[in-house]
């Protein structure tokens, strides 16, 4: 159970009779006796009529040992035992009364811990923040750091990755096999190995997938392996083992063990005797590795040494696929796979050699990496908050959030990349990027492009370009090739259409007149397979609002990312793709704006909405969202709502489209954007705030925030919660981040070699 | 003729009960509200409900709203069920799983769980089938990503579950909801023979996961049960489809163009054509269709100018007014219900019709208005109901909210599961501010029984 003992250690310190000074015993028939014990102490102040503090006791449900209310029995046991209630001006029960309700509690909410629904909770997400943030980094424990064994299920994007490998570019087969494993879209990190299931809805997706694939497999870009067999009329052993072994690897990513080869062999001869056709029955085979339950899920079972703590090392091969699948979404390269078979990850340096060569390389794609950053920020929602287009600009607001998401991905490339106090950086940067190609960009070749779009505009400042047809002329063509050789050198898709110009023409003109250079990114957004290009005009206009920039007065620097205004704007939580994101459709959310704060950088958590409540703003016109929010000053409210609004009510300055503002559009009424640190566990942090600036440098600084970084990290990484058995991992993370820096790299060189990562054990009931 | 006496035969056989006959419920969820004006007789307009008890009135005795043509052949058992509120569920562009189960969602964008089975596979659920509920949807969530292409294969509008934490799965595309329907039984001896030789494969995959399943730790080992569980509903599924293939084939509808079609009324016209066929063959008792959604553009209807979201914010289309943009869709949605309607009505049941052993339910997951308040929430009933309801032929209206008398969909829900023969005391949460004002609401609204 030691997985679940910090719910004990941190919620229960002690049990009952321990914290009485005379030896009262409790009464035999305990339980019993606590419905009355609350009827007649509590419900008074605690019930229908009244609920002081929010809290309702009159039906709370009895289960307490299967984990039914745990938070409010929770809360039932501490006061009792502490004396907190009932309030010393109201009668005391008996002592007896006391230590038997008290005692019964402690039992029952201790049981509580292994039942299913406490489980399920702990193992969410949401939940992490319970485990203690005080004894995470005290250095106090010093239990040995693992994972439980564990199946987990495999991640959509290397699931995509595996059907691009083998369906290419058939572009009808790709559409047809659908994304099997939906992950759940709620804020935060949604790849947690515990209750993510394959259910009968995923079977029949992934066997409707596996039916196209193997049809393709079969007609198309077939492997000699599969060509040999449906070329015989009586396939040899060899051919099938050749067979099995090539859809192994490309479904699997292994290769079959013997007993395995040995199945699958007599499975195949079997069914293509069965159905009298070599075709056939290979299909079916290749189909059934298709839907092995390793295809399906990860396996973590830690098959390598055992350690004499009861943990047992991972093996070669599962390193291989773990330290692959952190950082790539793709099945261990050949180095990998030579490096488990060496026995190279017997020992920590081996696995950190392996980790950094992926790291260094950049011709491996990583891009977990960047998913960890869009989901511990939250700001790649923003184009799932619905829009009414007509409040920003009368215009389909559709590509907006899009290219701010991506101009917000640039900036944490870009602070990755210098990899140095990443996670100030990433909270206080003056700098940002607009319009701009990013890290990659070559200022020389800006330039050249910027001088080739002048040349354009002076060649069809006197034609009639708004007349051009979307195919242009050849000799046409021909000019515009000979203008620079910019435009000779671009793809097929990019090549200059009349369609194109006419978008340039529109925006050139306002730049030269203004003196200003144009925005230069070619953004490229796959949606299924199609491509926006944002060079547009009509697109730039709207994006630029975000940033209060206008068309025809910003100029575009070639050199980013750029200082955009470090008055109004420093950070990520000043961009408006994640103002947006923390935004509803018509206002801000102050509360969800401050809830991310608390929970996220302050590790700090908040209760669900009580079920009583129905958590509506009032309208009003003549008052701005900071005083309709009025009502949760109520007492029963405040107690959760004060550590969420002060901190979000900083972030007024800006609208739900991430504009800075000093006026409340609704009620013209001057925006108040002070704010404040409340009780964030860290006393140098506490204290008002002038501003969202202020708010967030404030922040950037703090060992807290990083330690609520690195917590983060490792849910990512590790896809679970934190125990207090990860203590050392998380410990040790946060000093190598510290003692190198801020480096993330260094962070997750440590995170990913941690016992924690290496280590399972077997989690038994 | 010959599919009422087979149906029957094997229905009877999968329920517990004497009934002679499986009762079928269809849901049509459409977006952006239903509007109550719109489907009020003119003259009931302004027909109050009286202290305590609802309103009532025969709709023989009415003329169908405009939009509402399409169902004067079906009069008889048309029922309009109007002022019931859903104010515990999340209000504004859609109330996700609140529509069907009763209960708040986090925010617009986010469904959170299913707290429950919600009301259309709950209804389904004492009548199994080979197929158990079918969701088949044009478009997913009610608020999807601007100029979001019309979905493909299995999505998930958080709109239908089977049990808590458990969503309904629905079918996007109409030519792979054939395939999974109807594939059993139609198409080559080639196609037959692979279904076989599929069959075998399940039997053999599910020997291996139950030999994995040995050297799992036993706190993982649910996880493998989840995958041998879909292995193992698969397989008892084909083993009802086999019994069932000559019905199959009679009852499957035709496989047109339309099945494959990137036009929105096109999917809708086919994923019709395929709840009729699920019913008829008696494949499924229960089917959701999700109509559309915000983005939705129904070019096919002349609107080509602007989405659902857009008129419904009063924004005018290809020179209609935004109202007028509403009828026609509402218009076009009758339509398709009335040729589902006309279709059951064919089909002859007892001393009746298979629709009088139907309810077809069409509502939106927004309630009364685009942003909808839910202080009520129209339901528009067609079929017979099987006799248990007080509701076809007529006009049905709730106490306002906040007057004595008035009920929820809750208690709406509670009724319609009491009148099918399952007892539960109350369907869904409560409204905790008709609580407070001490107008508790639980249980079922006996008038509107049979």
């Amino acid at each position: 159970m030691v997985c679940l003992g910090f719910l004990a250690v941190s919620l229960i310190p002690g049990s009952g009779a321990e914290t009485q000074k005379e030896v009262t015993q409790p009464r035999a028939d305990s339980g019993a006796s606590v419905r009355p014990f609350l009827e007649n102490h509590c419900v008074r102040c605690h019930g229908a009529k009244k609920a002081k503090g929010g809290i309702r006791l009159d039906r709370l449900d009895g289960r307490v040992a299967q984990g039914y209310d745990f938070e409010n029995w929770t809360i039932v046991l501490e006061q009792l035992r502490e004396g907190e209630m009932p309030p010393e001006d109201e009668d005391q029960p008996d002592d007896v009364d006391r230590v038997s309700v008290v005692s019964w509690l402690g039992d029952e909410l201790e049981k509580a811990h292994s039942s299913e629904r406490i489980r399920y909770l702990t193992g969410q997400f949401a939940y992490g923040n319970h485990v203690s943030h005080k004894k995470l980094f005290s250095g106090e424990i010093d239990d040995r750091s693992f994972s439980p064994a564990r199946l987990w299920r495999i991640n959509p994007n290397i699931y995509d990755r595996t059907k691009q490998r083998i369906l290419k570019h058939h572009w009808e087969e790709l559409g047809r096999v659908r994304q099997p494993f939906a992950l759940a879209k709620r804020p935060g990190i949604n790849d947690y190995a515990v209750d993510l299931h394959v259910d009968s809805a995923t079977f029949e997706t992934l066997l409707r997938n596996a039916r196209t694939i193997v049809e393709h497999q079969l007609s198309r870009d077939v492997s000699p392996m599969f060509r040999a067999l449906l070329e015989s009329e009586k396939p040899s052993a060899e051919q099938v083992d050749a067979a099995v072994r090539h859809q192994f690897k490309a479904l699997v990513y292994r290769l079959p063990d013997e007993t395995e080869l040995k199945r699958y062999r007599e499975y195949m001869l079997r069914a293509i005797g069965e159905a009298k056709d070599v075709s056939e029955g290979l299909a079916v085979c290749l189909k059934a590795i298709a839907l092995i339950p390793e295809a399906v899920y990860r396996m973590e079972l830690g098959l390598g040494r055992e350690d004499g703590h009861g943990r047992r090392r991972m093996s070669g091969h599962e390193l291989a696929f773990a330290i692959s699948f952190a950082l790539t979404d793709d099945p261990p390269d050949a180095e990998l796979w030579s490096a488990a078979r060496e026995g190279e990850f017997a020992a920590g340096e081996g696995i950190r050699a392996q980790i950094e060569r992926l790291l260094d390389d950049d011709a491996i794609a990583k891009p977990k990496i960047l998913r960890f950053f869009q989901e511990f920020f939250g700001y790649g929602r923003a184009p799932d908050v619905f829009k009414d287009a007509k409040r920003y600009q009368n215009y389909d607001w559709g590509i907006v959030p899009y290219q701010l998401v991506h101009e917000a991905d640039l900036l944490v490339l870009h602070i990755l990349d210098q990899d140095r106090q990443v996670l100030r950086e990433l909270l206080t940067t003056k700098k940002f990027y607009v319009g701009h190609f990013g890290p990659g960009g070559d200022p020389v070749k800006l330039e050249q492009r910027l001088t080739a779009l002048r040349l354009l505009h002076d060649y069809w400042m006197d034609k009639a370009w708004k007349k051009l047809e979307y195919e242009l002329e050849p000799g046409v063509r021909a000019d515009i090739e000979g203008l620079h050789p910019y435009f000779r050198t671009q793809p097929a898709k990019h090549r200059m259409s009349g369609g194109l110009i006419r978008d340039y023409m529109e925006y050139l003109p306002v730049c030269y007149r203004n003196g200003i250079r144009p925005m230069l990114a070619q953004f490229t957004l796959m949606e299924g397979e199609r491509e926006r290009n944002l060079t547009s005009a009509h697109d730039q206009r709207f994006f630029l609002k975000a940033y209060n920039l206008k068309i025809d007065q910003f100029d575009c620097p070639t050199r980013q990312p750029f200082e955009l205004n470090p008055a109004q704007r420093i950070g990520l939580l000043t961009h408006p793709a994640w103002l947006i994101a923390h935004s509803k459709n018509t206002e801000t959310n102050p509360i969800v704006r401050g809830k991310w704060i608390r929970e996220r950088l302050l590790a700090g958590y908040i209760p669900d909405v009580p079920i009583t409540v129905n958590a509506v703003i009032p309208e009003d016109p003549h008052k701005t969202l900071r005083e309709r929010l009025g009502p949760t000053r109520r007492a029963e409210c405040w107690r959760c709502h004060k550590k969420m609004n002060p901190l979000g009510m900083a972030f007024e300055a800006y609208d739900d489209f991430g504009r800075f503002r000093t006026r409340d559009e609704v009620s013209g009424k001057p925006i108040d954007a002070r704010g404040q640190l409340d009780s964030t566990g860290d006393p140098r942090l506490d204290g008002k705030v002038e501003s969202a600036v202020e708010l967030v440098q404030r922040l950037g600084e703090s060992e807290r925030v990083r330690q609520s970084f690195v917590r983060h990290a490792f849910r990512y990484w590790m896809g679970r919660n934190e125990m207090l058995s990860d203590s050392a991992t998380l410990m040790a993370a946060d000093e190598a981040y510290l003692k190198s820096g801020g480096s993330f790299r260094a962070l997750l060189v440590s995170l990913l070699s941690s016992d924690s990562f290496v280590y399972r054990k077997r989690v038994e009931e | 003729m010959l599919l009422a006496p087979l149906v029957r035969q094997l229905s009877a056989e999968a329920t517990a009960t004497q009934e002679a006959f499986p009762q079928r419920f269809v849901f049509l969820v459409k977006s952006s509200g239903l509007t109550p004006a719109a489907i009020t007789p003119d003259a009931l307009l302004k027909g109050a409900a009286g202290g305590g008890t609802p309103f009532r009135a025969a709709l023989k005795d009415h003329a169908l709203p405009d939009s509402l043509q399409a169902l004067e052949p079906f009069k008889d058992q048309v029922g309009i069920v109007q002022g019931f509120s859903g104010k515990m569920c999340l209000a504004g562009h859609t109330s996700y799983f609140g529509a069907m189960g009763v209960h708040a969602s986090p925010s617009e964008t986010s469904s959170g769980n299913p707290r429950r089975a919600t009301i259309d596979t709950r209804l389904s659920s004492k009548y199994p089938s080979p197929f158990g509920h079918v969701g088949l949807a044009l478009r997913g969530r009610a608020v999807g990503g601007a100029g979001d292409p019309i979905p493909e294969g299995t999505i998930y509008p958080g709109l239908s579950a089977l049990a808590a934490g458990r969503e309904l799965p629905f079918q996007a595309s109409p030519d792979q909801a054939y395939d999974q329907l109807f594939g059993s039984a139609m198409g080559s001896a080639q196609g037959r023979k692979r279904y076989a030789l599929e069959s075998g494969m399940l039997d053999f995959l599910s020997d291996d996961i139950r030999r994995l399943r040995k050297e799992i730790p036993a706190a993982e080992q649910e996880k493998l049960n989840h995958y041998l569980t879909a292995f193992e509903e698969m397989q008892e599924r084909r083993s009802k489809l086999a019994v069932m293939g000559d019905l199959i084939r009679k009852g499957a509808p035709e496989l047109t163009d339309k099945f494959a079609s990137d036009r929105g009324i096109d999917r809708l016209e086919s994923h019709f054509a395929l709840a009729a066929s699920c019913l008829i063959t008696g494949l499924s008792h229960g089917v959701t269709i999700r109509m559309d959604n915000l983005e939705h553009i129904y070019t096919g209807l002349g609107l080509t100018e602007q989405n659902v979201h857009a008129i419904g914010h009063g924004t005018g289309s290809n020179g209609r007014a935004a109202d007028e943009c509403r009828d026609v869709i509402r218009a076009y949605h009758i339509k398709l219900m009335a040729g589902l309607a006309a279709k059951l009505r064919s089909i002859p049941e007892g001393s009746g019709t298979m629709l009088d052993n139907t309810m077809i339910v069409y509502f939106s997951d927004a309630g009364e208005a685009h942003h909808g308040a839910l202080h009520e929430w129209p339901f528009l009933v067609v079929g017979g109901c099987g006799g248990r309801l007080a509701i076809p032929g007529h006009y049905l209206r709730m106490p306002d909210y906040g007057q004595v008398g008035h009920g929820t969909i809750g208690n709406l829900y509670t009724t319609i599961l009491n009148a099918y023969g399952d007892p539960v005391v109350h369907f869904g949460d409560p409204d905790f501010e008709l609580e407070r004002q001490g107008l508790p609401q639980r249980g079922a609204v006996a008038s509107l029984m049979a």
